[in-house]
C-alpha cells in the first residue's frame, strides 16, 4: 500500500455505521443520528464465533430430524430437506431442486466455513488476500437470508395443503431448528467487522 | 472532515464522491460500494413504497393459490403464511415467518412513509426522525420479501406434482408488491438520505432565524 492511504482510524475519526458520518474518536454517540458509535465493532470476533458455534449446533438436527411429515392416503412420510430435493429429482423439477440444493446445503455450510476463515484469518494476522477476504465478506452478507427458501416452502405447503383426510401436510422440528441456523449465521456475518481484516496492514 | 467520507468495509478515507445521475462510486482499496445516485432518489423511494402498500394490502385479500383434489378444496392468502403453523403448535417457527414476511416489511413500509411524506412535501422532519431512521436501515435486511417469492414459485412445482392447484390474484398482487418493494429500497440509499436530512435541518434553522 502506498503511504499516502490513510484510514478514518488514522487521522482519528470513527465511522457511523448508521448514518456514514465521522466523528472524533473520542465520542461514543453520533452528532448526526444520535446512534452508539465504536471505532470496530465491539467484540466482533468472538461475538462472530459465539453465533457460527450456536448454527453449527442447530445444523445437525437441522439435517436429522425431518421438516415435515405428510399424511397422503392414509400413509404417513416424514421427509428431511435432503429427502426433498431428492424427491424433486425424480420429479424431474432440475432447477427447483438445484435452487433447493444451494439455498439449504450449500449456502449455509459455505457461509459458516467462509466466516471461520476470516475469524481465523484475523488471529493468524494474514497481510495478503485482503480485497478477497472483503469481497467474501459481502457475498456472505448477501446469500445468507436466501437459505430460508426451505421453511417457507414448508410454510406454504403446510398453509395450502389440509385436504381432510386426504392428504394434509404437518411442520417437524427439522424447520425450526434449520430457521434457527439460517438467523444464527446472519447474526454471525452481521456482528463481523471486515475493517478489522485491514487493520493488519499497521502492523 | 465535512468533505470526507471512509469506507464501512475497510475504513479507508476518501474525498467525498460527487456523482451524477445513475453513477456509482465505490471504495479504491476493497471496491465496496460506497454511494450510488439514482435519478430522483427519495422521490421514487416513496412513490414505490406507497404502490407497495396498496398491493401488500391486495396480496393479504385475494386468496394466492388454492389446491384441489377430490372435491376438497383450500386455499392460502399471504395472511395465513404463518398460520398454520400456529395451529400446528409451532409458534416459535410461526412467529419468525410472521416476523420477515409479513410484520417487518409492513413496519417498514409504513416507517418509511413517516419518515419521507413530511419531508419531501412539507421539508419537515417528525419526531425522532433520527431514531425511526436508524431502524428502518437495520431492519432492511431482515425482510425477507424476495426469498418468499421465490420459495413460492418453488412450491408451486412441488405442489403441482401433488394436487390440482390454482393461481388467484393474490399471487399477481404479491409478485407486483415484491418487485415495488425491491426497487425501493434498492433507491433508498443510506448517505443520499442523511445528506437530505441534513439540509432539512440547515433549513429549519434559517427559516427559524428570520423569525
Ligand atoms: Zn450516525
Ligand atoms: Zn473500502
Amino acid at each position: 500500500m502506498s503511504s499516502d492511504t490513510k484510514t478514518a482510524k488514522d487521522v482519528a475519526l470513527t465511522l457511523c455505521l448508521h448514518c456514514h458520518k465521522l466523528n472524533p474518536v473520542s465520542w461514543s454517540v453520533c452528532s448526526r443520528c444520535g446512534g452508539s458509535i465504536h471505532l470496530r465493532k465491539p467484540k466482533s470476533v468472538q461475538v462472530t464465533l459465539a453465533w457460527l458455534i450456536t448454527a453449527i449446533v442447530f445444523y445437525i438436527p437441522a439435517n436429522i430430524f425431518p421438516v415435515m411429515t405428510t399424511y397422503a392416503f392414509g400413509r404417513e412420510t416424514a421427509s428431511s430437506i435432503i429427502g426433498g430435493i431428492f424427491e424433486l429429482w425424480e420429479q424431474k423439477s432440475f432447477v427447483i431442486a438445484a435452487i433447493i440444493f444451494v439455498a439449504s446445503i450449500i449456502i449455509p455450510i459455505l457461509k459458516i466455513l467462509l466466516l471461520l476463515w476470516l475469524c481465523l484469518s484475523l488471529k493468524l494476522n494474514l497481510t495478503e488476500t485482503l480485497k478477497l477476504r472483503t469481497s467474501l465478506y459481502r457475498l456472505t452478507l448477501w446469500i445468507g437470508r436466501w437459505s430460508m427458501i426451505d421453511v417457507f416452502v414448508v410454510a406454504i405447503l403446510v398453509a395450502l395443503l389440509q385436504l381432510g383426510g386426504l392428504l394434509s401436510i404437518q411442520p417437524t422440528i427439522g424447520s425450526l431448528a434449520f430457521a434457527c441456523v439460517v438467523i444464527a449465521t446472519m447474526l454471525a456475518a452481521e456482528s463481523f467487522d471486515p475493517r478489522l481484516i485491514w487493520d493488519s496492514l499497521e502492523r | 472532515m465535512r468533505n470526507l467520507i471512509a469506507c464501512e468495509h475497510c475504513d479507508l478515507l476518501m474525498e467525498y464522491p460527487v456523482l451524477n445521475h445513475a453513477q456509482q462510486a465505490h471504495c479504491l482499496r476493497c471496491g465496496n460500494l460506497l454511494m450510488s445516485r439514482p435519478k430522483h432518489s427519495l422521490q421514487l423511494t416513496l412513490s414505490f413504497i406507497t404502490a407497495s402498500i396498496i398491493l401488500f394490502m391486495a396480496a393479504n385479500f385475494f386468496p394466492m393459490i388454492s389446491a384441489e383434489e377430490a372435491g376438497f378444496k383450500n386455499q392460502m392468502r399471504l395472511l395465513e403464511a404463518a398460520y398454520a403453523f400456529f395451529a400446528y403448535g409451532e409458534w416459535l417457527l410461526g412467529f419468525i415467518v410472521f416476523c420477515v414476511v409479513l410484520l417487518l416489511p409492513f413496519t417498514i413500509m409504513l416507517l418509511i412513509v413517516y419518515l419521507l411524506l413530511p419531508m419531501i412535501f412539507y421539508r419537515r422532519l417528525m419526531p425522532k426522525t433520527n431514531f425511526v431512521a436508524r431502524l428502518v436501515f437495520s431492519l432492511q435486511k431482515w425482510s425477507m420479501v424476495d426469498v418468499y417469492l421465490v420459495a413460492m414459485l418453488a412450491s408451486i412445482t412441488k405442489l403441482t406434482s401433488m394436487v390440482t392447484i390454482e393461481l388467484g390474484v393474490g399471487i399477481w398482487a404479491y409478485i407486483a408488491f415484491s418487485l415495488c418493494l425491491s426497487a425501493a429500497l434498492a433507491n433508498l440509499d443510506k448517505q443520499r438520505f442523511w445528506r437530505y436530512l441534513d439540509k432539512i435541518k440547515c433549513h429549519q434553522i434559517l427559516k427559524q432565524q428570520k423569525m
